[in-house]
């Protein structure tokens, strides 16, 4: 067995241990005083705390002496001394020199509504403004510390999803944390189709720098749209108002940034579904026809069709013929009866009632018995034959 | 037409979703129609090529990438 600590030479290893660590000395430390108790000897004993944790703590009398004011519960302190460990008691406390009114959390936060105030109406925090995130983005930003367990959760969510990821690294916390930021930002203009501003959990302190003007700016002259995830759930920054869109973690931002491929997988597969479908029906429609039709061009049909021309063309056939026939007969009824026209004016049938037609000897037609000379040798066609003949006189009437 | 590989994602989905539209409103003559579905399974193709490359690609705007995020 190792050795055995009385209770003393424990305390005491422990005062040793905690007055060795220069970190433990000459420190000051921020708190709520509670439970303060003004002894009688001078010395005042009190509580600090805060939201995780408090510590006890005394002010020695001489020390007192120099307050200046009164210490009471619930003020809001920033204390000035070293850690010690009551060896009596096995305590640890924090031996307190000089004490301080807080009013840095006061005035910090007055000055943060101040800057919000002063944003708003500059319009940084006006939803009209506010971009909507691009549905399949080729570039994703992410301004976040490449160290954070914020970047990987991040980059798990991404997963495989086919775009380009622009790391633009920034310090998240501290005093230089603001102006890290925001060149971060500056650095991925027209870089990025949307952009990712992260960090993990952390204290009021520790979240501050996305309360600042220059992040805020920064977030607001950004290019493409801007998602905030600053700490946890229930932590809102200046940097939330401004950004287009606030996630609750940054697991969250990069689900809202990137479509989820599953879903996107199940979207490619209906759509081929519908096509197919769709092309079907458009077939349907002409097939649906095209038997229609096939059925009205069935043999049978084809038959009934083909007597009925052939009906029709022997009734036609028919009716030319009786037409022809009708044609002719009418002509010859027309040429007989020219015929008995021709023979009535006929001077054949003029000459069979007894005329006679006179002709000179030259041929020409004599019509006036002056045109006759005496003596002239004339031809007298009668029915039946023509006579040779000398004019002997000649009577005019 | 963009050649169907020229297109980004975007531009692949939402052309498709205008052809998915288009031919179940059934207004399109066939041989269109089979233009466009032609098309379209082309476009389902590509979107599907894209998505399965599962290869993260990640840079860094200054300093070094991280040593585990370095594949």
């Amino acid at each position: 067995m190792s050795q055995i600590f009385t209770v003393a030479e424990l305390n005491s290893r422990i005062r040793e241990r905690l007055n060795g660590d220069p970190r433990l000395h000459d420190l000051w430390a921020r708190g709520e005083l509670s439970n303060v108790v003004n002894h009688r000897s001078g010395h005042r004993y009190f509580t600090l705390k805060d939201q995780d944790s408090q510590l006890s703590c005394v002010l020695f009398r001489s020390f007192a002496l120099n307050l200046g004011f009164q210490l009471q519960d619930g003020q809001n302190v920033l204390v000035y001394g070293d850690v010690d460990v009551y060896r009596p008691r096995g305590q640890v406390q924090l031996v307190a020199r000089g004490i301080k009114l807080d009013d840095g959390i006061g005035r910090r936060q007055r000055e943060l509504e101040l800057l919000k105030a002063r944003l708003a109406e500059e319009g940084l925090f006006a939803a009209e403004r506010k971009r909507r995130l691009p549905a399949y983005p080729e570039r994703i930003g992410i301004v976040t510390s490449p160290d954070g367990a914020a970047l990987r959760d991040v980059l798990k969510i991404l997963g495989s999803y086919p775009a380009r990821i622009v790391l633009s690294p920034a310090l998240v916390q501290g005093e230089n944390a603001a102006g890290s930021v925001a060149r971060a930002l500056e650095a991925l203009q027209g870089r990025a189709d949307v952009v990712i501003v992260c960090r993990g959990g952390g204290s009021v302190e520790d979240l501050w720098p996305f309360n600042s003007e220059a992040v805020a700016r920064a977030i607001f002259r950004s290019d493409s749209p801007v998602v905030s995830a600053i700490g946890h759930e229930t932590d809102v920054t200046i940097a939330d108002f401004v950004a287009d869109v606030r996630a609750p973690t940054p697991t969250a931002a990069a689900e809202m940034v990137v479509p989820d491929l599953e879903a996107l997988a199940a979207v490619l597969r209906t759509a081929e579904r519908r096509l197919v479908r769709s092309l079907e029906n458009c077939l349907d429609r002409p097939r649906t026809r095209l038997s229609y039709l096939e059925r009205s061009l069935s043999g049978r049909r084809m038959e009934a069709l083909a007597l009925e021309c052939r009906q029709r063309i022997d009734y036609l056939g028919e009716r030319l013929t009786t037409a022809e026939e009708e044609l002719i007969e009418e002509h010859r009824r027309r040429i007989r009866m020219a015929e008995g026209q021709l023979s009535s004016v006929s001077p054949l049938a003029t000459l069979s009632r007894g005329y006679a037609m006179v002709r000179s000897d030259d041929g020409s037609l004599l019509t006036r018995a002056e045109d006759a000379r005496t003596g002239e040798r004339i031809l007298v066609v009668m029915a039946g034959g023509r006579l040779g003949c000398r004019v002997e006189d000649r009577e005019l009437l | 037409m963009t050649v169907e590989s020229e297109l980004s994602l975007e531009e692949a989905m939402e052309e498709l979703e205008r052809i998915v539209g288009a031919l179940e409103a059934g207004k399109i003559p066939l041989e269109e129609s089979l233009e466009l579905f032609e098309r379209g399974v082309r476009l389902i193709r590509i979107c599907n090529q894209r998505l399965e490359k599962a290869e993260q690609r990640i840079e860094c705007l200054t300093g070094d990438l991280p040593a585990d995020l370095c594949k």
